[in-house]
């Protein structure tokens, strides 16, 4: 489905994407998550073909992207901060987005209208922020795209709205298979709707697989020893992260789970617990252990 | 190009954008309607008649409306790409960034153009309804002017905005690039006129009008005489730059980064290149005018320090806009001091050197083909000696082929250049007024200021041209002074006398103008072909005084254009005795009732205030102080008959007699400033005119009422 090949992107000689590959299958919702400025944002407007990369190609179903109405059709971008034309009601971006894609469904537009109620006959600059950002939704779900890219587009929106457009894009994604490439820092959120998810840092797309997948390949213990441990005895296991109070180690370890529990229960803990571990806590760890915000 | 020419308007977004800018469209229809149609109909309500002047504003107004209508329009339509929200959406579009350029640039263009066309027809209703015999032509014509140049006028400021990230710079560079050919064309005047010696300015605005657009859409719609570059192919020519201009502006937005929006440039190279180049005309335009102003006094520390501070102070307001403040402030210092090492280098090794060579530049005479000589003296000798409107820019041009003469040509202009090296002259801008050092060998005394404009335009043998003009001394063409009656300013002067004009009468006069005799005008060309054969042959003894006989006076028709040329006078000396053969004159028999004055010079009098040269008889009098007099004695025709044998025309006398005023009997035709014609008297006929004199009584005379018979 989209494609990303040997990407390199950069901004005023600063390097923002080094040779990143990415795939991204189709009816999948992808979760893009990394630090500020690691290039979530990037990705997304290359694949919507805003931007061209410097090298490398960005391909939609084998198509290239940029400058390409046919591929462009399909994907529909929505940013973080949206915009809207000068004055504009949503009746005017409706026929607005209706000149340039074919696909915008009319019945669709009015459910979600429906369901999401926003005064039409009132200028879009007027609403306020999270109405717009909803405005934004509406328009993005009437276009029926087979690529729907959002941009941090639930933040700023009510719980209820959140819940229910999220229902709406499972809806979609059931229906019609279409796929979706969320950026967010709320991964919680993420972890709700995702079934993939990719980390990028460093210019790099540095994980990228099945939610389940990842959370299954990070595992949490709390272990406690009677006397001192010689931490030696932790070698061999990749800890990105490790806390210690005492004679108690609160441990996040990466890799099998049976080789895990093996190798601490060979150190024979008094104390062996095997903690619940979300998504949110995987990033935070697995950043920390790539030195982001370690120094604070 | 060919991208630009398979871009297709997406008609969807086409008619959107317009429906949206419908109030914009109504916003310039009424400013407009109130400045143009409006403004005159108004003047005509008032005062019931039609005034050409409230027309003129008034079209003077709507031409500056379509000029900012172009302006902002294509701000407005493209406004997008100065947002980086609005690009996400813009550029996200399914729709490729070419045809997204072309629907955006069409629709500015009609949005400009609907408001205009509306009020265009409306002007041209009530200039059918109020104007006496209006031009339709001309209305239509400027129509045509306005429309072809519309694209070329708004497209260097899209140019500016696929360069820059923000409304404000857009149009600042924008505006920038618009001035450039008229601030390096003003440049290269005020160098070319302060620096190199021998400069000549073009006569005409032909290098604007192929490079500003914003000049030719004034200069086509108001300048009505324009002949020259044909407008309305400069018009097209602008029509089709703009295609070129379009497709260099689709290149810049296909590779216009848009995550730069926002930020003043999003092509780095822009402003270094668009500042630079203005920066550098700009100091080349102040050194050359500061040069100027100090009247020639060449390179100092004022003619530089001034321009270098000024635009020091233009360059940092730029560098603090393009940089939002003054962060940059060093960078900028460094490179406006390389930028004014650069002009400085320039502009001093460019005076020092005379423009590379360019002002001791003459040409090897084995090298010229033909020499173009153009004289326009005060005196009258190389020129008509009554230049009016009859006159194109070409009378006067002396065209030498013989290598003779080629070789004098050359040899005058290098006097010229030894004589400018000698009072040590390096540019045109110098007043010769001030000089007391000028020497000649002219046959009477010239005040320096008496100058007279010189031109050489040499055609080289491989067909390439040199021109070069000067400001001399008149004293200085004394060395050239045998071509003022030479067989080329001969024909110049009297056109008739070649092929391109018809004369269709003939006739002879005594030189006192009396009596006229037809001739018969089947011999016209026998009767030339003898008078320029006599002239040539005696050149320049015609110079040193020659007896006036009378006149050849010829109603003629001009083939060319200038065909208001109704008489020519030739006049005939005691000399031309073939030609007098052929005219076979009577006896002067001069009537008592007619009445001649004397004027007499007094001993202050320069000579060449009095001095009369002209065939035609015209009196070349300069610096005239109307309360001076002049002491005039009376003559009857019988004294006069005693003064024949002396009276000369075109005779240059340091010591000179006085002037003989006559009154023609007839109406000469030829162009004239009086009804009367002065002769001086050679130094021979003195003594007989002190007899006639004596006991005379002067009566003192203004020049105007010797010149024009006011009381």
């Amino acid at each position: 489905m989209i494609q990303l090949k040997a990407v390199t992107k950069s901004f005023d000689n600063s390097l923002v994407l080094d040779q990143v590959d990415w795939f991204v299958r189709k009816g999948s919702v992808f979760g893009l998550v990394g630090p500020n400025g690691a290039g979530k944002s990037t990705i997304l407007r290359l694949i919507s073909g805003v931007i061209t990369p410097e090298s490398g190609v960005v391909t939609l179903d084998d198509q290239p992207v940029y400058d390409n109405p046919l591929a462009k059709q399909r994907i529909l971008f929505l940013s973080d901060d949206p915009f809207y034309l000068h004055q504009a009601t949503i009746k005017e971006m409706k026929e607005f987005y209706k000149l340039f894609y074919p696909s915008f469904n009319e019945t669709m537009y009015q459910r979600l209208l429906n369901n999401f109620p926003v005064p039409t006959k009132k200028k879009i600059n007027d609403f306020s922020k999270g109405m717009k950002r909803q405005v934004g939704l509406i328009l993005a779900l009437s276009v029926n795209p087979d690529v729907l890219l959002l941009d941090e587009s639930f933040d700023g929106l009510d719980p209820v709205m959140r819940l229910t457009l999220k229902r709406f894009i499972a809806q979609e994604m059931s229906n019609r298979e279409m796929t979706v490439v969320i950026s967010s820092h709320n991964l919680r959120e993420l972890e709700d709707i995702c079934d993939q998810i990719a980390l990028i840092d460093n210019k790099k797309v540095v994980m990228s697989g099945q939610v389940d997948t990842i959370k299954e390949e990070f595992h949490k213990f709390q272990v406690g020893f009677r006397d001192v441990l010689d931490v030696a005895g932790f070698n061999g296991l990749d800890i990105i992260h490790q806390e210690q109070v005492g004679n108690v180690f609160t441990l996040v370890i990466k890799g099998s789970l049976d080789v895990i529990k093996a190798q601490l229960e060979s150190l024979d803990p008094a104390l062996y617990v095997e903690l619940p571990l979300n998504l949110e806590e995987i990033f935070v760890y697995e950043m920390e252990a790539r030195g982001y915000g370690k120094s604070i | 190009m060919e991208n630009l020419f398979r871009a297709r308007i997406n008609v969807g977004f086409f008619r959107f954008l317009i429906k949206r800018n419908t109030r914009l469209m109504i916003l310039t229809t009424v400013a407009m309607i109130a400045l143009y149609p409006l403004f005159a109909f108004t003047e005509f309500v008032f005062n019931g008649t039609y005034s050409q002047t409230m027309f003129n504003i008034g079209r003077g107004f709507q031409l500056a409306v379509f000029f900012v209508s172009l302006v902002i329009v294509p701000f407005v339509i493209f406004s997008y790409l100065n947002s980086k929200k609005s690009l996400d959406v813009y550029h996200a579009l399914p729709i490729t960034r070419k045809d997204l350029f072309l629907t955006g640039l069409v629709a500015s263009i009609v949005v400009v153009l609907v408001p205009f066309l509306l009020i265009y027809g409306v002007g041209w209703v009530y200039n059918i309804m109020v104007v006496p015999g209006v031009d339709n032509t001309r209305i239509f014509e400027n129509l045509y002017y306005s429309l072809a140049l519309s694209m070329a006028i708004t497209l260097p400021f899209m140019f500016s905005m696929m360069n820059t990230g923000t409304s404000v710079d857009g149009f600042l560079y924008g505006l920038i690039i618009h001035l450039i050919p008229m601030i390096a064309y003003g440049t290269y005047l005020v160098f070319g006129n302060t620096v190199l010696l021998g400069f000549r300015a073009p006569t005409n605005n032909t290098f604007l009008l192929f490079t500003a657009p914003l000049w030719s859409l004034f200069e086509l719609n108001l300048n009505t005489n324009l002949v020259y570059p044909n407008p309305d192919l400069v018009a097209l020519y602008w029509f089709f730059m703009s295609f070129a201009m379009a497709w260099l502006v689709l290149y810049f937005y296909k590779i216009r980064r848009s995550e730069k929006a926002e930020t003043p440039f999003t092509n780095n190279k822009f402003y270094p290149i668009i500042v630079s180049m203005f920066i550098l005309i700009v100091q080349v335009f102040f050194y050359s005018t500061f040069t100027l102003l100090t009247d020639g006094r060449g390179l100092d520390l004022r003619t530089l320090i001034f321009p270098v501070f000024f635009t020091f102070v233009g360059y940092m307001i730029l560098d603090v806009i393009a940089n939002r403040g003054f962060k940059n402030f060093t960078k900028a210092f460094i490179k406006f001091a390389i930028l004014t090492a650069i002009s400085l280098t320039g502009f001093i090794g460019a005076t020092l050197t005379g423009g590379l060579g360019y002002t001791n530049y003459v040409p090897n005479p084995s090298n010229v083909e033909k020499v173009e000589f153009l004289i326009n003296d005060e005196l009258g000798l190389f020129s008509p000696a009554y230049t009016s409107y009859i006159y194109n820019t070409t009378q006067g041009i002396l065209a030498y082929e013989d290598d003779a003469e080629i070789a004098g040509i050359i040899e005058f202009h290098k006097s010229i250049l030894e004589r400018f090296d000698e009072l040590g002259i390096t540019s045109n801008s110098y007043n010769f007024g001030e000089n007391t050092s000028i020497t000649s060998s002219f046959p009477f005394k010239l005040s320096p200021w008496v100058t007279s404009q010189v031109q050489f335009k040499y055609t080289h043998n491989n067909g390439s041209t040199t021109l070069r003009s000067y400001t001399i001394p008149v004293a200085w063409t004394d060395t050239v002074l045998p071509l003022s009656v030479s067989k080329p300013n001969l024909m110049n002067r009297y056109p008739h006398l070649s092929q391109s004009a018809k004369v269709t009468s003939l006739s002879y006069t005594p030189a006192v103008m009396n009596i006229k005799t037809p001739l018969d005008l089947s011999k016209t060309q026998s009767l030339f072909d003898t008078y320029i054969e006599e002239y040539t042959r005696l050149g320049s003894k015609i110079l040193e005084g020659d007896q006036l006989v009378g006149y050849i006076l010829s109603e003629v028709v001009t083939t060319n254009e200038f065909n208001n040329i109704s008489s020519q006078a030739l006049p005939v000396f005691a000399s031309f005795t073939n030609t007098l053969a052929l005219l076979n004159p009577q006896a002067v028999n001069i009537s008592d009732s007619l009445v001649f004055e004397f004027v007499r010079p007094s001993a202050n009098d320069n000579p060449a205030e009095f001095y009369i040269q002209s065939f035609d008889g015209n009196l070349r009098y300069w610096n005239v102080d109307s309360s001076k007099e002049f002491a005039t004695f009376t003559l009857t025709g019988s004294e006069m008959m005693q003064l024949l044998p002396y009276l000369t025309a075109h005779h240059v006398n340091e010591d000179l007699v006085g002037l003989i005023k006559v009154n023609p009997q007839f109406s000469l035709g030829v162009e004239r400033q009086t009804n009367f014609v002065f002769y001086s008297l050679l130094e021979e006929g003195r003594d007989t005119l002190n007899t006639l004199l004596n006991e005379k009584v002067p009566v003192f005379k203004t020049f105007d009422q010797l010149y024009f018979n006011y009381e």
